[in-house]
C-alpha cells in the first residue's frame, strides 16, 4: 500500500510542466514565468512525495507496506498503520531526510494489540 | 495466446489473397470479369482487415480487463494486516521463602498498630514460584480494513476486522486459576473492530470494539509494548496484579479523531454502559463479560461483576506533534466502578472489624446477600465473609496523564509520562482504597544510524496508594502507604529484515512489602505475577481464590521473534 499521491495539477499539465524535474536552476526563472504556479507547485509536491517513497521502499529495515504519503503545499503527510514504535519512528527520520527537512504531518496509527489473558 | 493463434492464419490468407491478386495482375488482361473479381477480393482483403482490428481490440480490452482485476485483488490482500509474536521466557516471581502472619491489632476500628503473631505462620507459597521456562505469545493478531468511497462523495465508509490469537497454545475461553472470561481467543472481534465514516476536513468516527484513546494516545511512549516490563505493568494499572484498568479495548464504543490542526489533534471516546443494573454488579447487555474484563465470578466470588464492573466509559486526548517534539494529555472515567467484593476474605483489620461487630451492624456490609447466600449453603457461607455494600463501594474512577517524547536526530528518542489515578470514594472506605496513585515513566530509545538494531531502557514507578483492602496473604496492616513499586526494563531489537524482529529483553519489578505488581501486565502473554499455585478445588464462593504475595520481586529474561504482515 505504500504509494504516492499527487494531489494538484492534471497529469497532462504536470508533464508539460516538468520534462525533468526539477530544471536546471539557471533555467527555472524563465520556466517559472510561463507555468502557473499551483502546476508548479503540484509538480514539486509529486516530487518530494517520490523522494518520500523511494526512502520508505529502500530502506532495507523498515516495514511501510501499510502507509501512504502524500505531498501537499509542501506538507508530508505519512498516513496508514504500523506495528511498533520504531518503524514509526524510522519513517519519520527518513521522510524527514528525503523531503529535506520539510514539515511532515505523523497520521501513522499505531496498531499495538496488548490483549490481557490475566 | 487467443490473439497470436488466430492473426496466424489470418495472415497466411492474406498473403494468399495478395499472391493470386498479382498474378492476375500480371498475366490477365483487363476485361469486365476481372475487374469485378478485383473487387470481390478487395472486399474479402478489407473483410479480412476488419477482422483483424477486431480481433486487436478484443485482446486489448481482455488484457485490460486482467490488469484491472490483478489490481484489486492486490488492493484487497494489501487490506490484511497482522503481526505474530512469540517468546521464550526465563522468568522467577520471587515469592520463595516468604512467610506470612496473622496479626493482633490495638488501633482504631480494630486497625494500626498491630502485631504479628509470629509463633504460628500461615501456608507458605504454594507451588512452583522460582524460576520457571515459558513459551509466550504477546500481542499476535490479524485482521482486515479498508475504505469505501460512499458514491461521489468525499466520504469513507472505513471498516475493520481483527483478532487477537495465541501463536503457542489453542483458542478458547480463558479459565485459570487467577481469571475466568466468557471472552473466546482466537475469535474475529476480539482486537479493534469497528465501522466508521472518514472525511478529509471533519475527521473520523468509528463505531464498534475500539481501544480508548487513553491507550492509544500514548503507546508510543512505550517502546516494550507486548514485552515483559512494558510500562502498562504499572501505568494505567491501579491495584497492581494483571489486569490494567485504563486505556482498555472497549465493547460498544464510538470514538472521533479530529483532522491535524497545525500539529494538534484530538480523541473523544464514549462507551456505552448498556448495564441495566444500578450497581452494574452483571454484564452489559451485549457483551459476554463484566465490563473491566472477568466474567461474573472469576476469582471464585459470588457470580457478580463485582471485581471492577462499571457503565458508562469516556475518554478523551489533546495530543501535539511539531517535528520531533511529541506532546499529550489524555484523560479518561469510568461510571460508577463496582468493588465490593474487594473485602470478601480480606486480611484488613479494619474489615475484619467491621465483620466482627456482628450480623447486621455495619453498614458498609451487604449483609442481605451474605444471609441470602449462608441460607442457601449454610456450609460454604461460614468459609466465606460480606462483601462491601454498594451503597458505600460504587464510585467512579478516572485517571489522567501527561506524557511527551522527544526524537534527536542522531536516533535517540526520549519519553517520559507522568499519570494520576483516582477513586472517589467517601472517606470511611478510604482505609481500603487501593485504587488511587500515581505513575511515573521515563524511558530512552536509541535506534542505530542503519536502522537495523534498537536498544531501549525503562523505568517506572508506582507510588503508594490510600488505602489497601488487604487481599494479600502477607498483608501487613502497619504498611499502609507502603506499596511502592520499581519497574526497570532493557531491550535489543535486531531486524533481520523490514519484517522479521529478533529481540531479547529483560525486566526486574521489585515491590514494596505490600505491592503486587507483575512484569507482564499489558500485553505479555505470560505475566509472571506476585500469585502462587493455589487454587480452588471447587467453586463455593469462599474467596478460596488464588493467593497473592505481597512484596514479590518478580526478574525475567525473554528472547523472542516479532514477524508483521
Amino acid at each position: 500500500m505504500l504509494g504516492a499521491a499527487a494531489l494538484a495539477g492534471s497529469s497532462s499539465g504536470l508533464a508539460q510542466a516538468t520534462p525533468s524535474w526539477p530544471p536546471e536552476a539557471s533555467a527555472r526563472p524563465a520556466a517559472e514565468s510561463r507555468i502557473p504556479e499551483i502546476v508548479i507547485s503540484a509538480a514539486r509536491d509529486q516530487a518530494i512525495t517520490a523522494k518520500v517513497v523511494e526512502a520508505l521502499r529502500d530502506d532495507p529495515h523498515v516495514y511501510a507496506e501499510h502507509v501512504t504519503v502524500v505531498t501537499e503545499n509542501g506538507v508530508v503527510r505519512l498516513q496508514g498503520i504500523a506495528f511498533d514504535v520504531g518503524d514509526m519512528q524510522r519513517m519519520l527520520y527518513l521522510a524527514r531526510r528525503a523531503s529535506g527537512s520539510r514539515r511532515i504531518v505523523n497520521e501513522i496509527e499505531l496498531l499495538v494489540d496488548v490483549e490481557d489473558h490475566d | 495466446m487467443f490473439s497470436t493463434r488466430l492473426q496466424r492464419p489470418l495472415v497466411a490468407a492474406l498473403a494468399a489473397l495478395l499472391v493470386v491478386l498479382c498474378y492476375s495482375t500480371e498475366s490477365a488482361a483487363q476485361s469486365p470479369d476481372q475487374d469485378a473479381r478485383m473487387r470481390a477480393l478487395q472486399q474479402q482483403l478489407d473483410e479480412l482487415n476488419r477482422e483483424i482490428k477486431a480481433i486487436k481490440e478484443e485482446t486489448t480490452k481482455t488484457s485490460k480487463a486482467v490488469s484491472t482485476s490483478e489490481k484489486k485483488f492486490d488492493s484487497f490482500m494489501k487490506g490484511f494486516f497482522g503481526t505474530l509474536d512469540a517468546s521464550i521466557d526465563y522468568t522467577t516471581k520471587g515469592m520463595n521463602g516468604m512467610v506470612a502472619y496473622p496479626y493482633t491489632c490495638t488501633g482504631p476500628l480494630g486497625g494500626p498498630p498491630c502485631t504479628a503473631v509470629t509463633g504460628s505462620p500461615k501456608a507458605a507459597p504454594f507451588g512452583r514460584v522460582g524460576w520457571m521456562a515459558a513459551m509466550s505469545s504477546n500481542g499476535s493478531n490479524i485482521g482486515y480494513r479498508g475504505t469505501h468511497q460512499i458514491g461521489m462523495s468525499n466520504v469513507d465508509f472505513i471498516y475493520q476486522v481483527s483478532t487477537a490469537f495465541s501463536v503457542n497454545s489453542a483458542p478458547g475461553l480463558q479459565d485459570t486459576w487467577t481469571k475466568s472470561s466468557n471472552t473466546v481467543q482466537g475469535a474475529i472481534g476480539l482486537g479493534d473492530t469497528f465501522i466508521g465514516l472518514q472525511n478529509h476536513d471533519w475527521g473520523r468516527l468509528r463505531f464498534g470494539e475500539l481501544y480508548m484513546p487513553y491507550k492509544t494516545s500514548t503507546d508510543r511512549l512505550n517502546p516494550f509494548a507486548g514485552q515483559l516490563g512494558n510500562y502498562n505493568v504499572i501505568v494505567s494499572n491501579t491495584g497492581g496484579d494483571n489486569r490494567v484498568e485504563f486505556g482498555t479495548r472497549m465493547d460498544h464504543a464510538i470514538t472521533y479523531t479530529s483532522p491535524n490542526w497545525s500539529g494538534f489533534t484530538f480523541d473523544l471516546a464514549y462507551a456505552l454502559g448498556q448495564n441495566p443494573d444500578p450497581s452494574n454488579n452483571i454484564a452489559p447487555e451485549g457483551s459476554p463479560d463484566c465490563s473491566g474484563a472477568n466474567s461474573p465470578g472469576s476469582g471464585n466470588l459470588f457470580l457478580n461483576c463485582d471485581d471492577g464492573g462499571f457503565n458508562n466509559a469516556y475518554g478523551g486526548d489533546l495530543k501535539f506533534e511539531m517535528s520531533s517534539l511529541y506532546l499529550v494529555a489524555a484523560y479518561e472515567l469510568h461510571q460508577n466502578v463496582n468493588r465490593s467484593s474487594d473485602g470478601v476474605g480480606a486480611n484488613n483489620p479494619i474489615y475484619g472489624y467491621y465483620v466482627g461487630l456482628g450480623n447486621g451492624v455495619s453498614p458498609l456490609l451487604d449483609w442481605a446477600d451474605y444471609n441470602a447466600y449462608f441460607n442457601e449453603y449454610p456450609t460454604a457461607a461460614v468459609a466465606g465473609s460480606p462483601e462491601y455494600s454498594t451503597a458505600y463501594d460504587l464510585a467512579n474512577e478516572w485517571a489522567m496523564k501527561f506524557g511527551g517524547q522527544y526524537r534527536f536526530d542522531f536516533g535517540l528518542t526520549v519519553s517520559v509520562l507522568y499519570e494520576d489515578m483516582h477513586r472517589d470514594l467517601p472517606a470511611i472506605m478510604e482505609f481500603q482504597n487501593e485504587r488511587q496513585r500515581s505513575s511515573d515513566w521515563v524511558s530512552i530509545d536509541y535506534q542505530f544510524p542503519n536502522g537495523s538494531d534498537r536498544v531501549a531502557a525503562g523505568w517506572a514507578h508506582a507510588t503508594a496508594t490510600v488505602g489497601d483492602p488487604g487481599g494479600q496473604h502477607n498483608f501487613n496492616p502497619n504498611g499502609i502507604g507502603d506499596n511502592e513499586a520499581n519497574m526497570y526494563t532493557l531491550a535489543w531489537w535486531h531486524k533481520l529484515d523490514k519484517q522479521l524482529t529478533f529481540y531479547m529483553d529483560v525486566a526486574d519489578t521489585a515491590n514494596d512489602g505490600n505491592a503486587h505488581f507483575d512484569i507482564g501486565a499489558g500485553g505479555h502473554g505470560i505475566k509472571t505475577d506476585c500469585h502462587d499455585a493455589t487454587h480452588p478445588l471447587f467453586i463455593d464462593y469462599s474467596s478460596a481464590g488464588p493467593t497473592t504475595w505481597g512484596g514479590c520481586h518478580e526478574l525475567g529474561i525473554s528472547t523472542g521473534l516479532n514477524f508483521k504482515f
